[in-house]
């Protein structure tokens, strides 16, 4: 073996040229202080970590440490970060580049990373690391060496991607890279085809319905390392769970992969307090939703359940609705008419008259309410100014810009934010601690993680969660029989996602829906409901037993 | 060793390059600065260019540091991990480069100064991760003995970029280049001797990586692109062991004959 040694090739031209001139030299002070400099820049050896010396306003915590360590001395910085939610994969993944960067081993990075999110991993690396970071704008510059931030989709687009492609760069970062499990789509081959040195995954579900999901991630990290796609097939099969049987297999994804969980960081978490709200409709609500019950009681179409679910939620929500549709429903054109006139007289809906009721309580702290309508938005922000209480909405279809701004105006000034769906995903909210589920999703996992975003790592104190559901309405019925059951409330996620992945359940709110759709009675509703709650409380059971696969090798 | 303490660093850096320390506490300073330095160091660059293009004198602003976190807000705390710090260094390395001084010495006698050169170096060792040694050697370019920490013996001598009254240089019989080049051979060779089980573990390291992708990528499926000489350059850029050698800084230096004596004999 023969190492390559480099000299250095400026120094003796530049002194023998500074000789000849005989001027501008460097007194002993300035001379000193620069050894001084290198000394104290020195990286002394191998294995210590530099960076976290140098970020004293950072607080990390053991397992962030004990992760970064295992990236690089033992994974060489490429490895698939695999942290639950919420216990600081950013964090973790920002050292990692910052330390490179110390080293002097990482002059170029491009992070990829959902575009909703791109200021917030700016922000985060600059204030949290110091690191000098470039966002893409309209006209991003790609052949620069710096720290670039852009969605996938961005740097996909032409000219960017040949571009991008000629690059060498030395760090790569991919956030959400579950996205990138099926081989054959463009996302895998563009990252596939990068030209890159350090490379980091980060995902939180690394295994989502197959085998191959982790196949696939892999050998973007390492090909060959869990062999070729044939062999690998034919060996561990289609079977969906022998990750967590087969040792081999478990084996060798630890050497990739790192998996922290809640119960093993040994760390305090805040308490999640849960609260169900049960609310009854007043007598005018009532008849109004009795007659929509009737007239569409023959037709037990998609039509049917939405506008039921929506004047649980307001008025506005459903008369907006109904008055679209209405060219399409001839038959009850009448019933449906009588209907709207008999909402148009409805008093404040209850909910939010509960609404103003509990965030009086609150003593002004902040709090985040959730809905799913977009009227009901309008018509909560329009209620709450009425009793002087101010809010700022939230949606997915606001620019970057906008979010940033209304999550500051919302942190600074109103003592309320009022989200959509869509808008909830990936802000964080730690310094707000109630939250109020103004209609409940009928997919779990969202709730979990519209908890997430104010229960989570940097949460100081314990969250309060309210979930709003009107009394012998379809909501009541999602919340007895479906999340009460599976004790969603109870246990703290883990587990859930992945059970619903296996069970080929990831769309479970289209799965009740189609219980809704397809039952006739009320009868049969709760027994379908109930059955599938079983299913899924029963592989919950199952899954406590078995181990977790990649985790750290130290725990 | 390296700064040690980081307040005194800094009013030598301020001080050194024509800037005023207006107040100072134990952990303050308050440092009104060079128009250079602030140009340097404050990043405004629009307002220079402003200045100049108007032929007016800029006017430089004042800086208040603090090394304790808890101090007043109106000081901006600075510690080895703070950009102004980075800035600092980076603008230093640049400054005490290359140096050429006299020791400094109060005689009536003619008094004849040796001719040393001094180098410091850096030499990282780069496999899957890095690490570094400084080195400084000086060598008599008389008779061109070295000897290791030079640095050592340096910081314990008066220096001047002036030669003082009735001193004379002697004239070198090795050469600045010569001299240069018998340290880095110097260097080379301890390098040659050493044990690198560092880069055997990662040359290993690499040549698994090296047959697993080759597996791959024999029986490969077609849904793959072939990305194979790709993959490969990369994992030489991730392994490949190597070492670098570069110049913190160097310089001539003039000593006298007792005190080289003294060094050659310590």
């Amino acid at each position: 073996m023969n190492i390559e040694i480099q000299s250095d090739q400026d120094f003796l031209p530049v002194f023998v040229e500074k000789l000849d001139q005989d001027r501008s030299f460097a007194n002993w002070q300035l001379f000193y202080s620069t050894y001084q400099v290198a000394e104290s820049k020195q990286i002394k050896n191998f294995h210590d970590l530099q960076a976290p010396h140098l970020l004293p306003h950072v607080n990390f915590l053991s397992h962030q440490l004990a992760c970064v360590k295992q990236v690089l001395h033992r994974m060489n910085g490429r490895a698939i970060l695999a942290d639950e939610v919420g216990l600081g994969k950013t964090i973790e993944a920002g050292l990692i580049l910052k330390e490179y960067m110390l080293r002097g081993l990482v002059k170029k990075a491009l992070l990829l990373v959902p575009a909703s999110l791109v200021n917030q991993w700016a922000t985060e690396l600059t204030q949290k690391f110091y690191l000098p970071v470039v966002t893409s704008r309209k006209k991003p510059i790609w052949d620069q060496d710096n720290i670039m931030i852009t969605s996938i989709d961005m740097a996909k687009r032409e000219p960017n991607q040949s571009i991008i492609l000629e690059q060498q760069y030395d760090f790569v970062l991919v956030d959400e890279a579950h996205k990138l499990k099926n081989h054959k789509t463009k996302n895998h081959q563009f990252v596939r085809a990068l030209n890159k040195k350090y490379f980091l995954l980060l995902t939180a579900t690394p295994v989502q319905n197959k085998l191959s999901d982790i196949f696939n991630l892999v050998s973007l990290l390492k090909p060959g390392y869990l062999g070729d796609y044939k062999t690998f097939s034919e060996k561990f099969g289609k079977r969906n769970t022998t990750l967590e049987n087969d040792a081999h297999l478990k084996q060798l994804i630890k050497q990739v992969m790192v998996r922290n969980r809640r119960k093993d960081t040994g760390l305090e978490w805040t308490n999640r307090n849960v609260e169900t709200v049960l609310i009854s409709f007043s007598q005018e609500e009532k008849e109004a939703y009795q007659m929509l019950q009737n007239i569409t009681d023959d037709y037990a179409s998609f039509a049917k359940i939405t506008y039921l679910r929506e004047l649980c939620s307001s008025r506005e929500a459903c008369y907006l609705s109904i008055k679209k549709n209405q060219e399409q429903v001839q038959n009850q054109k009448k019933d449906y008419l009588s209907l709207l006139e008999k909402i148009e007289t409805l008093p404040n809906h209850a909910k939010a008259i509960k609404v103003v009721e509990l965030i009086q309580s609150f003593n002004n702290e902040k709090c985040i309410i959730f809905t799913e309508y977009r009227a009901t938005q309008v018509y909560l922000q329009w209620f709450l100014k009425q009793h002087g209480i101010t809010s700022v909405p939230f949606r997915g279809g606001f620019k970057r810009g906008k979010k940033d701004w209304m999550k500051q105006l919302f942190e600074n000034h109103a003592q309320v934010l009022i989200a959509t769906e869509a808008g909830g995903e990936g802000i964080n909210l730690q310094f707000c601690q109630h939250m109020i589920n103004y209609d409940l999703p009928w997919n779990p996992m969202r709730l979990e993680q519209r908890i997430g975003r104010i229960h989570r790592y940097g949460q100081t104190k314990d969250v309060h969660i309210y979930n709003f559901a009107i009394e012998h309405t379809i909501e009541a019925h999602i919340l007895q029989l479906l999340y009460n059951k599976i004790g969603l409330f109870e246990r703290i996620i883990g587990d859930l996602d992945a059970i619903l992945a296996e069970l080929d359940l990831s769309h479970i709110d289209k799965e009740v829906e189609q219980i809704f759709k397809e039952s006739v009675s009320e009868g049969e509703i709760k027994i379908k409901l109930d059955n599938l709650s079983s299913v899924i409380v029963n592989n919950l059971g199952q899954k406590e037993q078995e181990n977790n696969y990649g985790n750290r090798e130290s725990s | 060793m390296g700064i040690e303490n980081l307040h005194k660093f800094l009013y030598t850096f301020f001080s050194e390059n024509n800037s005023q320390i207006t107040n100072q506490s134990k952990t303050t300073l308050d440092i009104q600065l060079s128009p250079e330095l602030d140009e340097q160091l404050m990043n405004r660059p629009f307002y220079w260019q402003y200045v100049k293009k108007m032929g007016l004198q800029g006017e430089a602003t004042s800086l208040h540091l603090t090394v304790d976190p808890n101090e007043d807000s109106k000081y901006e705390f600075i510690h080895f991990g703070s950009p102004r710090l980075q800035k600092i260094m980076e603008i230093l390395a640049d400054k005490g480069k290359y140096a050429k001084l006299y020791q400094s010495v109060d005689t009536n006698q003619h008094t004849p100064l040796v001719p040393w050169f001094v180098l410091n170096v850096k030499i990282s060792y780069i496999g899957t991760v890095k690490k570094e040694i400084l080195k400084s050697i000086g060598i008599n370019m008389i008779n061109g003995a070295m000897v290791n920490q030079m640095i050592d013996h340096c910081r314990h001598i008066n220096w001047d970029i002036k030669i003082s009254d009735f001193c004379y240089t002697l004239t070198p019989l090795i050469h600045v280049k010569h001299s240069y080049q018998r340290i880095i051979q110097l260097m080379k060779e301890h390098i040659q001797q050493e044990s690198h089980q560092w880069a055997v573990d990662a040359w290993n390291k690499m040549n698994e990586e090296k047959t697993l992708l080759q597996e791959f990528y024999q029986t490969e499926d077609n849904d793959y692109q072939n990305h194979y000489q790709q993959e490969l350059a990369s994992i030489e850029a991730l392994y490949q062991p190597k070492i670098e050698l570069s110049v913190v800084n160097g310089g001539l230096f003039f000593i006298t004959q007792p005190t080289t004596f003294q060094i050659l004999n310590t």
